[in-house]
């Protein structure tokens, strides 16, 4: 009994051990494949979640569309013509001084250089010696001309392109009454030749701005100049007394007392320099301000009266229309003008203070003032298609109107005060400045992009907040670029730049607990219709992309969302259509944002970066599971499985010789073995039934059921084979299989609903105009905003800009009442490879190999077509209205049309559920600008060839490519490679067989669904510890195939060798440093930046703030020597430089330099004589003067000494000369004289 | 008297006026051999001069001072010279024409060189018929363009001589009244601002030079130039291309 008890003790504990196992093992396969699910949702997630802060361009929507990415990489590629040397080169073309269009400095081949000219072949411009750019000057003439060759200057040249010379600044010259804001060069060619003589003193004056010369002008003193025979002259004193008159200083040529011929009348006259209106005498000489109160007064025509003491000298609009007085004043609303010819009545004479203040829109704006206008809402991305921005500017009366550049590409903003010596000064002052909007696009390329959006100028940060999973940041111009739509140089940039609003979200369901129906899991919000409003949002900021109204208000949808379960797609809300065509109106007191443009000014002439090359995608998608059919029919598979467990059973008895050996007695051992037996039996039976369910795709509920049925059966059977025959099996154990077998097909009735991840795609296209050209007229209803090539196109697809460069540029229906849908046919100079075009009807044309019917799989297929007008064309794969075709070859009228694409092996995809065969036909439709499309399909055949799969993958690609050199401190390498066909792949140290390789690569992409253009992605990291690392990669393709057999593995492995430099990138000098002195306020400079080591390619930036506004250098990157010219103004800089190489790394260094004007001597801004025969003569600082009577050359302690301070006087004996040298309290001195004077 | 007579009488004086004043002329001959003229050459020289100077200047001013320019665009039916250029987008424009003050002064001295030259020829000639003897040097031309008027520097030896009376002349210097120079100086100004800048501020200019109307146009990616002098309703034009930005294009 006791021994009973024991038994039963151990097989208790048996019991709940091996339960303990079995419990915990079912409950973990239970665990395992719930946690398939949330896998399956996780990896989704990710997918969704706008990949944190990095913006990938990857498109996954489909394979065409990947088409797209590989022209965005080619905006890596210079698009504009700033060759690079190595195209340059490579091309045959050179450096022509002058070519054939008379184009100076331009790269073109010997055909186009003029034969006179030089040319460099090979050689950019920027390097030859004969395209230097420099300052072209004539000191005497006080001429100095910025950005002349060497060769066009036939006077004096200096390098410095922007002529920072004390002799080009300017100052005022004082010409007698007159000034004139100009070099001294140029004042005293000035002084000479209006008549003031040779021997006039030249009054330069340096201190004076351009404005404070103006207002100089009008505080020189001025008098009547007596010459025999009563003659007079108003004049200043010094071209008095050259002329050999008498000078009476603030007296009219009509004082009673000068008794002169001149006498006063009732004429007026504008005068030069000066605002006002002036009575003229009879002699032509100005008098004093017209005032009609004292045109009979003839003690107004006796002395100068200045302009302060005349009438209504506080008027506050500058006596603007004053019918009574022509005191004006430009900068308060009034300037001496012609009454005649404005049709104004004046009281006396025929001039008037012409207003220059002016109205616009009820408004009142000063003289000089200028604002923004724009064509519809400003800013956040809102502008619409065709419009531009205007600089409106009140100039003298009349409204002028500046249009900032076309396109875009520069935006207007508006301050209306400004500080003025502390005190806020209300002025309204537009500008037109260059939109920065390319570096937003490209800071979406750069590791920290978004964070540098953020203070990147004209940038915003677009966010897309659809669902809690559906979320990421684009960095988006405030004000995007329009775009030429119809310049096929410039449609694939546009297409491009759209697709980056092109985006995928995926729609996460799981079935619910029974499987009846499926239960949201994330992203569902991207089913409705926000979804299409927040993309389209993305989409407009762009530039001109996705569905707006153009600047006349008409709205065109370019966008296209598709859900790939075929059910209605996401429409914009009816209420953001509203919202959209509203953004063409006025919006008044929206203007562009004033920015800090600081450190964009000192990058004059610079305008974004190179986008690096888009790193590969660390995405993961989820693999697609495909659902086999579901139910009962699952269950016949069970007898498959059956067998295997079976075998696994009879293991599990083959233990029972090993346990007796225990030394346990036969009986209670095989009792407890029995019941071992029978829960591990139930535990089989649990996981065959899980993975019978998961096979059938049951639901939850249905793998319990299933599970649990197996487990009865399974215990029920290994109870059979410990204690039992079949016939000896006790009712209990039929009845615990019959139940099982009931439960498994209860179970088994428990299928899980179809709840596959719906993908909501987005396309952001290229915005089009409306179809025809019914608007076209719009455009050249108003002059103030004339139409231009861009704004004409924006108003119909058939708009054109007429007669251009004439006065009868007209913006055009090009053919009204065309009715003729385009033409298509193939263009076989856009196919490549050993693809051909067959069988070419009206109707169609079939695509084939050379030499075969079919193309071979995982091929790119070429499909180019042309037609006879512009076109817009759209394919589908089956037969499908215009409208409503899937695929297009990019949103644009075009007359060719080429896309590629590869086509998967016909029997892969059947293989994965797909309904492929290997023949193809794609149905295609064109469309005109009127609207016109081709009424029948044109149909394009080809087929793929088929049969058993027995070629292994290719490797198309890697990045970084083979022979590409890495960062040097790099120990890990990441990589990317790119298969035609869908595969699994390794790599090792040697070339050996795949399957000997252990190092595996991620592979993630999905089948039919490559991430790039060339193929499949797959990426790992690979150890780099040496200067070369050699790596062979093996892949093997149909990786869905459980029978390793019939899989292809590459028989050769590809071979990827990575470099590393010899050494790190270095900065070896940055100059200029320490001290340097200058003559002037501005001062151009070189920077020079030399490195060494690293890769191939070298490029520096720099700025005087810090690492974080860096400012790439303009020449930069060909060689080891980095240079870029500066002008900067004097003071203490700190430099900070950073190099990159092609590996990613860089090299730092910081610098300073100081730039120190050397004072310049004292100079004598003004000298006279007075008729007591002292010399008077001003300096232009404080100085001491000395002065000596036989020469320059004296000892300058030992001299005369005139004074100390600004005014100086010699006490003068006529017929003398005096040689003046001036000090100032710097001690600087002359070696010459300062000036030389001769006593009259 | 009858007053009927007395106005019959005025209208056969005012006849007779009239026919006297046309015989005058008619006997007399043309205005280019007026006797005062011919016995004060300058008075001829200057009007000859300055009529072939004049009728170049004009042509030159459309053509922004240069009589065969390398590069011109044409708008609204007139062409205009490139006085800054660069084909490429984003470069600065290169000044074709600098220190064009000194270009124009050559320009205007090499195309009237030969009508100044023959200004002389015809006077010698009608003097010589007038029965004086001349003997005339070398001509010394040169124009210098000074701020409201053009100089003409015209030195040449003439001697007239008939019977025993000799007269000597060198000095044929004038002015016309042109604002050519400053023309000149503001285009310099905006062709400056273009190639150092990218741009020229044409509000502030205009505001403080008011005696010049600065209008600009925008065409084929340049930037067309009129200056008018608001005084003499002359005007310069031009064109630039300088640091143009294409559309919807990213750059490197």
């Amino acid at each position: 009994m006791e021994y009973n008890k024991k038994i039963i003790a151990n097989f208790e504990l048996m019991i709940i051990l091996v339960s303990i196992f079995s419990f915990a093992y079912m409950m973990g396969e239970l665990e395992k494949n719930f946690n398939e699910f949330e896998e399956k949702y996780n990896e989704i997630l990710k997918e969704n979640s706008g990949q944190s802060n990095k913006f990938y361009l990857k498109n996954n929507l489909n394979i065409f569309d990947q088409f797209s990415n590989l022209i965005f990489e080619k905006l890596k590629d210079p698009f504009i013509p700033l060759a690079s040397a190595q195209e340059v080169v490579d091309s045959g073309a050179g450096c022509c001084l002058l070519a054939e269009t008379g184009e100076k400095c331009a790269t073109t081949t010997t055909d186009t250089c003029d034969p006179n000219s030089p040319f460099a072949l090979g050689s950019l411009c920027t390097t030859t010696s004969f395209c230097r750019k420099g300052c072209c000057y004539n000191e005497d003439l006080g001429i100095f001309d910025s950005n002349v060759l060497e060769s066009d200057c036939k006077e004096t040249w200096s390098p410095d392109t922007l002529c920072n010379f004390p002799e080009a600044e300017r100052g005022c010259c004082v010409l007698g009454s007159k000034t004139k804001f100009e070099t001294l060069g140029q004042c005293q060619i000035d002084t000479e030749v209006l008549a003031l003589g040779n021997s006039s003193v030249v009054d330069w004056r340096s201190d004076l701005s351009e404005a404070q010369c103006i207002l100089f002008s009008q505080t020189q003193k001025e008098g009547a100049c007596i010459f025999q025979n009563k003659e007079c002259s108003f004049q200043n004193e010094p071209s008095c007394i050259n002329s050999g008159g008498i000078f009476y200083e603030d007296s009219l040529c009509t004082s009673s007392f000068l008794d002169t011929r001149c006498k006063p009348t009732k004429q007026t006259a504008c005068v030069d320099g000066k605002d006002g209106v002036y009575f003229v005498d009879s002699c032509g000489n100005i008098a004093n301000i017209y005032d009609s109160n004292k045109v009979n007064d003839l003690s107004y025509w006796d002395t100068v009266i200045e302009t302060d003491n005349s009438c209504e000298a506080d008027s506050n609009n500058g006596n603007a229309n004053s019918e009574t007085c022509g005191n004006c004043n430009r900068f308060l609303g009034g300037l001496c003008s012609s009454s005649i010819d404005d049709g104004f009545d004046i009281e006396w004479g025929t001039n008037y203070c012409k207003p220059t203040e002016c109205v616009f829109n009820g408004e009142t704006y000063k003289n000089g003032e200028s604002w923004c206008q724009y064509d519809g809402k400003t800013g956040d991305g809102d502008d619409v298609p065709g419009s531009r921005h205007w600089k409106y500017v009140c100039n003298q009366g009349e409204v002028d109107i500046e249009p900032c550049a076309d396109y875009r590409n520069q935006i207007c903003i508006q301050q209306t005060t400004f500080d003025y010596e502390g005190k806020e000064i209300e002025f309204r002052n537009a500008a037109c400045i260059a939109n920065n909007w390319r570096e937003c696009i490209n800071l979406n390329s750069e590791e920290d992009g978004l964070e540098r959006c953020q203070d990147a100028l004209n940038c915003q940060i677009k966010q897309i907040n659809i669902s809690e999973h559906y979320t990421f940041n684009v960095c988006s111009p405030k004000y995007p670029a329009g775009f030429a739509i119809n310049d096929e140089r410039y449609q694939d940039t546009a297409k491009s730049i759209c697709a980056i609003g092109s985006r995928n979200c995926t729609v996460v369901r799981v079935a619910t607990f029974t499987g009846f129906g499926c239960k949201w899991v994330a992203n569902k919000e991207c089913l409705n219709d926000e979804f299409a409003n927040q993309m389209n949002d993305v989409c407009r900021s762009l530039g001109d992309c996705g569905a707006s109204v153009n600047y006349e208000g008409i709205y065109t949808e370019n966008f296209n969302i598709l859900r790939d379960d075929e059910e209605n797609p996401p429409e914009l809300t009816q209420a953001w259509l509203n919202h959209l065509k509203t953004l063409d109106d006025e919006h008044p007191g929206i203007y562009a944002d004033v920015e800090d443009y600081s450190k964009f000014l000192e990058a004059a002439g610079v305008f974004g970066k190179a986008p690096v090359a888009p790193t590969g995608s660390d995405a993961e998608y989820p693999r697609e599971l495909t659902t086999a059919a579901v139910g009962l029919g699952g269950v016949a598979m069970a007898g498959a499985y059956a067998a295997v467990t079976y075998s696994s059973l009879s293991l599990t008895t083959s233990m029972g010789p090993l346990v007796s050996s225990s030394g346990i007695s036969a009986v209670p051992a095989a009792s407890i073995g029995a019941f071992s037996g029978v829960a591990i039996g139930a535990s089989i039976g649990f996981i065959v039934g899980v993975y019978l369910a998961k096979l059938t795709g049951s639901s939850p509920l249905g793998v319990i059921l299933m599970g649990s049925g197996g487990a009865l059966i399974g215990g029920a059977v290994a109870y059979v084979l410990i204690f039992a025959t079949l016939t000896t099996i006790p009712l209990a154990g039929w009845i615990i299989a019959a139940i099982g077998a009931i439960l498994m097909i209860i179970g088994s009735l428990f299928g899980s609903a179809d709840c596959d991840p719906i993908e909501v795609s987005f396309e952001c296209k290229v915005w089009q105009p409306p179809r025809g050209g019914s608007d076209c007229e719009k455009c050249n209803e108003d002059p103030l905003r004339p139409c231009s090539e861009y704004r004409c196109s924006t108003l119909g697809a058939a708009c054109e800009l007429i007669n251009k460069g004439t006065e009868n540029e007209l913006c055009v229906d090009v053919n009204p009442g065309d009715v003729t849908p385009p033409r298509i046919s193939p263009n076989k100079l856009n196919i490549l490879g050993d693809q051909e075009y067959t069988e070419i009807t009206s109707s169609g044309f079939k695509i084939t190999n050379e030499g075969q019917i079919c193309i071979d799989a995982y091929d790119l297929l070429f499909l180019a077509v042309k037609t006879d007008e512009p076109a817009i064309c759209k394919f589908d794969f089956k037969e499908s209205n215009y409208e409503e075709m899937d695929f297009d070859f990019g949103n644009v009228f075009s007359y060719n049309h080429t896309i590629a694409f590869p086509l998967p092996d016909p029997s892969h995809g059947e293989s994965q559920g797909l309904n492929w065969s290997g023949d193809l036909d794609i149905y295609l439709k064109c469309q005109d600008r009127y609207g016109n499309e081709n009424p029948n399909f044109y149909l394009v055949s080809t087929c793929v060839n088929q049969g058993p799969d027995v070629t292994p993958p290719v490797v198309r690609a890697t990045f970084p490519k083979s022979g590409d050199k890495i960062s040097f401190d790099s120990l890990i390498q990441r990589i990317n490679i790119i298969t035609n066909e869908l595969a699994t792949c390794r790599w090792d140290s040697n070339d050996i067989s795949y399957d000997l390789m252990t190092n595996s690569l991620k592979c993630t992409d999905r089948f039919a669904r490559p991430s790039t253009i060339l193929g499949y992605s797959c990426s790992g990291e690979v150890p780099a510890p040496n200067t070369e690392n050699n790596f062979y990669i093996r892949c093997k393709d149909q990786p869905w195939l459980a029978n390793e057999e019939e899989r292809n593995p590459m028989t050769q492995g590809y071979h990827l060798l990575l470099n590393k430099p010899t050494s790190k990138i270095k900065i070896d000098s940055v100059s200029p440093k320490g001290e340097i002195i200058t003559q002037t306020d501005q001062t151009s400079i070189e920077l020079e930046i030399i490195t060494s080591g690293g890769g191939d390619y070298h490029a520096c930036s720099y700025s005087f703030s810090g690492y974080e506004n860096m400012i790439e250098l303009f020449e930069t990157g060909a060689d080891r020597i980095h240079k870029q010219p500066l002008s900067l103004s004097v003071g203490k800089r700190d430099l900070y430089v950073e190099c990159f190489d092609e590996t990613g790394d860089t090299a730092k260094s910081q610098t300073n330099f100081t730039l120190i004007k050397d004072e310049l001597n004292p100079l004598i801004a003004r000298i006279w004589q007075e008729d007591t025969g002292e010399l008077y003569f001003i300096t232009t600082e404080i100085a001491e003067c000395r002065y000596s009577e036989s020469s320059c050359s004296f000892v300058f302690e030992n001299a005369t000494l005139t004074g100390k301070g600004l005014f100086h006087i010699i006490d003068a004996i006529k017929g003398r000369n005096y040689f003046i040298k001036c000090m100032d309290e710097k001690g600087n001195v002359p070696s010459d004289c300062s000036i030389e004077a001769a006593a009259i | 008297m009858e007053k009927r007579g007395q106005v019959t009488i005025f209208i056969i004086l005012a006849l007779l006026i009239i026919i006297a004043i046309v015989l005058f002329f008619f006997l007399t001959g043309d205005v280019d051999s007026d006797p005062e003229q011919m016995e004060n050459p300058k008075i001829f020289i200057d009007s000859c001069v300055q009529g072939a100077i004049e009728k170049e200047v004009q042509i030159l001013m459309s053509n922004s001072g240069i009589k065969n320019p390398v590069k011109t665009i044409r708008y609204q039916n007139e062409e205009y010279n490139y006085l800054c250029y660069h084909g490429d987008y984003l470069r600065k424009c290169l000044n074709n024409y600098p220190i064009l003050e000194k270009r124009v002064e050559e320009e205007i001295e090499n195309e009237t060189r030969v009508e100044v030259e023959n200004c002389f020829n015809i006077l010698e000639s009608d003097l010589e018929s007038r029965g004086f003897s001349v003997t005339s040097g070398s001509t010394e031309y040169s124009i210098d363009l000074a701020p409201g008027f053009i100089k003409i520097n015209l030195e040449k030896d003439l001697t007239l001589t008939k019977e025993e009376n000799e007269q000597n002349f060198k000095d044929f210097d004038s002015e016309i009244n042109h604002p050519l120079h400053d023309l000149i100086n503001v285009a310099r100004d905006i062709v400056n601002g273009e190639s150092s800048d990218c741009s020229f501020d044409s509000t502030y200019y205009s505001l403080l030079n008011p005696k010049f109307i600065i209008n600009r146009n925008y065409y084929d990616e340049s930037r067309l130039y009129i200056i008018t002098d608001k005084q003499s309703n002359n005007q310069i034009k031009f064109a630039v291309r300088s640091c143009v930005v294409p559309p919807g294009v990213l750059i490197e």
